[in-house]
């Protein structure tokens, strides 16, 4: 060998090997992906693993200050995306990435997507629960955001025809999967809430895998939902499936089918509602037939005249026949035409004021006869008590005296004469009978003893 | 007259009726019977409603920007 030809040492060798890659700027700010194994995390902290793909693999260190900053623990099989450099270990005369930077990638990407926004949104106040508007109770009008071909909207309309059939449906079709479904589900919610009728939107589609579902993980639709004035329901993918949207939303339910389970009353429990009113119905007319038959009698007991009885049987009568009807029209109220109905109901405004009436006729001719023995009782006991008064002041009177042969004698001037002493012989004076008055002439006058 | 409210107002009508019924000490025979055949009319509408209804489903199609069209819908593959 010449003398004079270069030998290298092993070390010059890496190190001219590390010169090469290091002036190369590409290796030295790059992007990596792969999947991990062989990982290796000594106590130093420092993360060692290799990446590999289907042709390849190669050594990829990160060192703890970085590895403590990572958003994720990266373990073997994930798919990552490594950021870093090139460099080369001397020891082994490996080369090997320097990763500064580590993320999921695939569905792992996804997972780190959604926390990020959903801690953003968190903290603007997206999911607060007092933003959440409630479900109105009956709602008439359903918009529904959903794909027009899928299952989700065949599941609910079909969920509706079953338990509350009586709403309106209007569906916006979307894409629900894809790059382009954010945006239009985004738009359909902003368009939804233009229109002044809507009570309720659904917003969703069937499941799938996290990618299908990822449209509603975006923030557009994110903040759609936020400022949607109708409240909103989202109905997305399975049971277990999550996504911003249904953070976001005014209620969650777990899938499409439930939603309407959510959003509407059931149909049984309304007819049990319906039925139980009708019960209440025929309970209050009960107690009112009652109450007006048990006044009735009452009224016919206080009036005794026979010929009265007629009156109250044909009432009584009247009342019975009423209550028929009435009978007759709960338990056939179903089978019955509106026709029938309305006739019944003519009748029995045409019978009822009669009722009435002659109920009040009653009254007054109690009264006028009660009305007319208080008034002759009266003159009766007056006329007793002046017959009475009569007789004691007739007892008392002068008159009563003469009548019995007394008479009064009055001088001239009218002063009763009791004194013989008081008249002189050939005095004029009165003599006052029971009937007229006599003049006399005294002849002669005496006093007794 | 009445019959076109829809299914919540006829509910809600008819518990009114029972509620007035119920409660109507000053109501006369004739007023009481006359709300208790309302309310036996508004069962049946009711019942009526929910027997005979049958979903009613458009959708909205997007002419352009601003315009958006009402059109029957019929969801595909519908087997029921």
């Amino acid at each position: 060998m010449d003398p004079t030809t270069k030998v290298y040492s092993v070390h010059e060798i890496t190190q001219i090997f590390r010169d090469l890659l290091e002036s190369e700027p590409r290796l030295q700010d790059l992007w990596i992906e792969g999947e991990i194994s062989n990982l290796a995390r000594p106590s130093s902290g420092h993360i060692y693993f290799t990446l590999k793909d289907d042709e390849s693999q190669i050594r990829c260190a990160i060192f703890r200050s970085t590895a403590s900053r990572l958003k994720f623990s990266p373990k073997n099989g994930d798919a990552v995306r490594v950021h870093g450099k090139l460099s080369i270990y001397d020891v082994r005369s490996e080369y090997q990435i320097i990763g500064d930077w580590a993320e999921p990638a695939g569905v792992g990407a996804l997972q780190l997507a959604f926390e990020r926004l959903k801690e953003k949104l968190a903290t603007e106040g997206l999911f607060d629960a007092s933003r959440k508007k409630p479900l109105p109770r009956f709602p008439q009008k359903i918009g529904i955001i959903t794909s027009a071909t899928g299952a989700a909207i065949r599941d609910m309309l079909r969920m509706l025809q079953k338990r509350y059939p009586v709403v309106d449906v209007l569906l916006f079709p979307t894409l629900v999967q894809g790059e382009d479904a954010a945006g239009e589900i985004a738009h359909a919610i902003a368009c939804m809430n233009r229109l002044s009728n809507i009570d309720l939107l659904i917003v969703g589609r069937g499941g799938g895998s996290i990618e299908d579902l990822w449209a509603f993980n975006e923030e557009i639709v994110a903040r759609a939902i936020f400022a949607s004035r109708i409240p909103i329901v989202s109905a997305i993918g399975h049971e277990t499936d999550f996504t911003i949207a249904d953070f976001v939303s005014d209620h969650r339910a777990p899938t499409p089918s439930a939603a309407i389970e959510l959003i509407v009353p059931d149909g049984q429990e309304l007819r049990q509602r319906i039925a139980d009113f009708e019960s209440h119905l025929k309970r209050s007319i009960g107690v009112r037939i009652e109450s007006a038959q048990a006044r009735l009698i009452a009224a016919r007991n206080r009036i005794s005249p026979v010929r009265q009885i007629d009156r109250f049987n044909r009432q009584q009568q009247m009342i019975d026949q009423l209550e028929l009807r009435s009978q007759r029209a709960t338990t056939q109220q179903m089978g019955h035409s509106q026709q029938q109905l309305d006739t019944l109901n003519s009748k029995l405004l045409h019978l009822n004021p009669l009722s009435q009436i002659q109920t009040l006729r009653n009254l007054i001719d109690q009264l006028t006869q009660t009305h007319q023995m208080h008034i002759r009782q009266h003159v009766y006991a007056k006329k007793q008590t002046w017959q009475m008064a009569s007789m004691r002041l007739n007892s008392l009177s002068p008159l009563g005296t003469l009548a019995r042969g007394y008479s009064v004698c009055k001088d001239l001037s009218g002063k009763t004469i009791t004194d013989a002493s008081t008249v002189s012989t050939g005095e004029e004076v009165e003599v006052q009978l029971l009937r007229g008055w006599l003049a006399c002439e005294i002849l002669k006058g005496e006093i007794d003893g | 007259m009445a019959e076109e409210m829809s299914f919540e107002e006829t509910l809600a009508k008819l518990e009114e009726v029972v509620n007035h019924l119920e409660r109507g000490d000053s109501l006369t025979l004739d007023e009481s019977l006359q709300a208790f055949e309302e309310g036996i009319r508004l069962t049946r509408i009711c019942r009526q409603k929910l027997d005979n209804a049958e979903l009613r489903v458009e959708q909205l199609v997007e002419l352009d920007e601003d315009n958006l069209a009402m059109a029957p819908f019929e969801p595909e593959g519908n087997d029921t």
